[in-house]
């Protein structure tokens, strides 16, 4: 009987042994990591040619300095900053912000029109960068196209494949899974940057009420599944109060002045 | 315990090729199962049970083989069965792909594969009439078989009425 106990001892220690030491020595090599920073780079460059071909980017020094009273702000709240942030704004009626690659952000004026203050935007921005953060837009490339081809794509630089890659891009058709990990992160960076994340959620449930069916142009919401569901989400997790810190910017103004470029 | 609790083990040269057949069958048996039950482990489990429950009334030899090759496939079973709803959670309900869950896979891979190997030598030997005794469950199965049960070798002497 002490036999049968000492050997069953035996047996489950070492199953446990080889199940702590599989999970302690598996080191999970996501895809998006097979894609090191300098390739991403190299993508950057074509995106950027064809995204600044398809829209006139607004780059003024009044844009310049807002957008890094911003990022300088959500920065504080981020424990890693793996890239060296640029947000540029194009000049489109599309309600749309979305993230390239390299750390590099796209926020469409139509966008900025909806928003009332600085921390609105701030709120969207989250989001986009905790997407750039997780490297997202390479995951989901690698889940669309395949790694392989990716990689070629880099190498090759096709005009035609890029267009289609600029295409999805823009329009950031990420996975619900992914969409909800972005909006967990974005909730930590405003909440240590001292932004309400509530902001979040109220830029999305204004949008919904201005818009009761998404007309086409709301991309930044429609590409956004279960929006109900998020909002749930961002304001079951957002956890205790945030004593906000307002951003020093004249909203309006710069609203005003980025409307003289409005087409 | 002592030895004298238990039926004497059988030797190669007192088995027919019958038993030594329906031994080695209950771990070749085990394997169909186990292929067949792969998407619900939990089937094979039925199967090996009804192939012990066939074999019981045999002897003593195929019985203790037909347990060991049941109780040893216990554990596998278990963790294949976990294994499947664990994946299934995380393709359908999007829970995380985790360290832990790949290290589990590593574990329920290996557990497979011991399993198979000491499955394979266990019918090897049990074709030739050996006994072959797997880590704990060996022990486990032949004090389950062995062991002489209450009455067991009691002689009956037939007595006359009472007048």
């Amino acid at each position: 009987m002490k036999r049968n106990l000492r050997d069953l001892g035996i047996i489950v220690i070492v199953a446990l042994v080889i199940w702590a030491g599989f999970t302690y020595f598996s080191t999970t090599t996501e895809q998006q990591d097979l894609i090191s920073l300098k390739q991403e780079a190299e993508i950057a460059d074509y995106f950027n040619e064809q995204i600044f071909r398809e829209f006139d980017s607004i780059d003024t020094e009044l844009t310049d300095s807002v957008m890094h009273v911003i990022l300088n702000r959500l920065a504080k709240g981020m424990d890693t900053v793996s890239y060296e942030y640029d947000i540029y704004v194009l000049r489109s009626d599309q309600v749309n912000a979305f993230t390239a690659f390299n750390g590099q952000l796209f926020v469409f004026t139509g966008l900025i029109e909806q928003t009332e203050s600085a921390e609105e935007l701030a709120a969207v921005l989250a989001h986009e960068l905790a997407h750039a953060e997780n490297r997202h837009v390479i995951k989901n490339l690698v889940k669309e196209i395949g790694l392989n081809s990716l990689i070629l794509i880099i190498s090759g630089g096709d005009p035609v494949v890029m267009q289609e890659i600029t295409k999805l891009v823009v329009s950031s058709g990420f996975s619900r899974k992914l969409e909800r990990e972005a909006d967990e992160y974005a909730i930590k960076y405003l909440r240590d940057a001292n932004i309400n994340p509530n902001r979040l959620t109220q830029f999305f449930l204004k949008l919904k009420q201005k818009n009761k069916s998404l007309p086409s142009g709301f991309e930044w919401i429609s590409s956004h599944p279960a929006l109900k569901e998020r909002i749930e989400f961002v304001s079951e997790n957002i956890g205790d109060s945030v004593e906000e810190r307002a951003i020093e910017l004249d909203w309006s103004s710069f609203k005003k002045s980025l409307g003289q470029y409005s087409m | 315990m002592t030895e004298e609790n238990f039926n004497p083990i059988p030797q190669p040269e007192e088995l027919d090729i019958r038993e030594k057949e329906d031994a080695m069958g209950a771990y070749l048996m085990m394997f169909a199962a186990l292929g067949a039950g792969l998407p619900l482990p939990i089937l094979n489990l039925v199967a090996a049970i009804i192939y012990y429950y066939i074999n019981k009334g045999k002897s003593l030899f195929v019985r203790f083989h037909s347990l060991q090759s049941l109780l040893s496939q216990l554990p596998t079973s278990i963790l294949n069965a976990v294994a499947v709803f664990w994946g299934a959670r995380i393709i359908f309900l999007n829970y995380a792909f985790t360290d832990v869950f790949k290290g589990y896979l590593w574990l329920v891979g290996i557990a497979n594969l011991i399993y198979i190997i000491f499955s394979i030598i266990g019918a090897v030997k049990a074709r030739k009439g050996e006994m072959y005794y797997f880590l704990f469950f060996g022990r486990v199965s032949y004090q389950s078989v062995f062991r002489k049960k209450a009455g067991d070798g009691r002689t009956v002497i037939n007595q006359p009425p009472k007048m």
